[in-house]
């Protein structure tokens, strides 16, 4: 994998929830919500931007008459967040080679 | 990490992001758990596909078992998606996948094993004691995988 910055995951809240997405196959919307002490429009707003980026998924479906929504990771987000998450080491580990 | 920017972080905030990565990672830990009815199902379903292959030359039901245990296999998925707040293959992540990877051991090995004393010997207590364990492996297995994802997940770094 490639260490690459991504601006549009970089915004600390959708690196936030990117994080949380990676490591699973599909997230309720409420549980992002309430795992990262989100409001329901600051969360639709940053989904709605990864969406736009092909970076994550949004399925409805309908449980006990309520409508919800799963997100997932796309392939492209993967790959972004694993190349971003790279290049944040990379910039991490440089400040030890100079206070060395 | 307060404000929404992303500009090039210097080595502190990428620190700072890495951080807060792990945190939003360990915060999906509480929310992990399978519906209590998925793996009683499963193992009823384990059970009826053992008891359907071994006895399906010899008994007419047997078929009938075979066909619901593939239908609970086809169905149990589906109903999983839409009813998990959290949906995670405990079968392929790195948390779960030894264990997951064990207990379908455990399982082939009941399959093989049923089959191969149905064969030698005719009897189909066998296929039975067979099946039953495959229930119990799947009820103790099955809790015992979500619990090995969650505390890997609740230990990201």
């Amino acid at each position: 994998m490639e260490a690459n910055f991504d601006e549009i995951i970089h915004v600390p809240t959708r690196l936030r929830i990117c994080a949380l997405l990676a490591g699973a196959g599909e997230v309720e919307f409420s549980v992002i919500r309430d795992g990262l002490t989100l409001s329901d429009s600051v969360l639709s707003k940053h989904l709605k931007v990864l969406e736009q980026a092909g970076y994550v998924d949004l399925r409805k479906g309908t449980v006990n008459t309520r409508t919800r929504t799963w997100v997932h990771m796309t392939k492209a987000g993967s790959g972004a967040f694993r190349g971003h998450i790279q290049e944040l080491r990379r910039l991490a580990a440089s400040a030890d080679h100079l206070s060395s | 990490m307060t404000h929404e920017s992303s500009e090039r972080p210097n080595p502190l905030e990428a620190q700072q992001a890495l951080e807060s990565v792990t945190d939003s990672q360990r915060a999906l830990a509480p929310f992990v758990r399978s519906p209590g009815w998925l793996y009683p199902a499963q193992g009823v379903a384990m059970a009826l596909f053992i008891i359907g292959l071994v006895l399906f030359t010899s008994h007419g039901w047997a078929t009938l078992a075979l066909g619901t245990s593939i239908i609970i296999f086809c169905v149990l998925p589906v109903l999983q998606s839409a009813r998990s707040r959290v949906i995670i293959d405990v079968y392929t992540h790195s948390g779960s996948r030894v264990l997951g990877l064990l207990y379908l051991a455990g399982f082939a090995g009941l399959v093989i094993g049923a089959l191969v004393v149905h064969a030698l010997s005719g009897r189909e207590w066998a296929a039975y004691i067979a099946g039953l364990l495959a229930l119990a492996l799947t009820l103790v297995c099955g809790p015992a995988m979500d619990k090995k994802l969650c505390a890997s997940i609740g230990a990201s770094h």
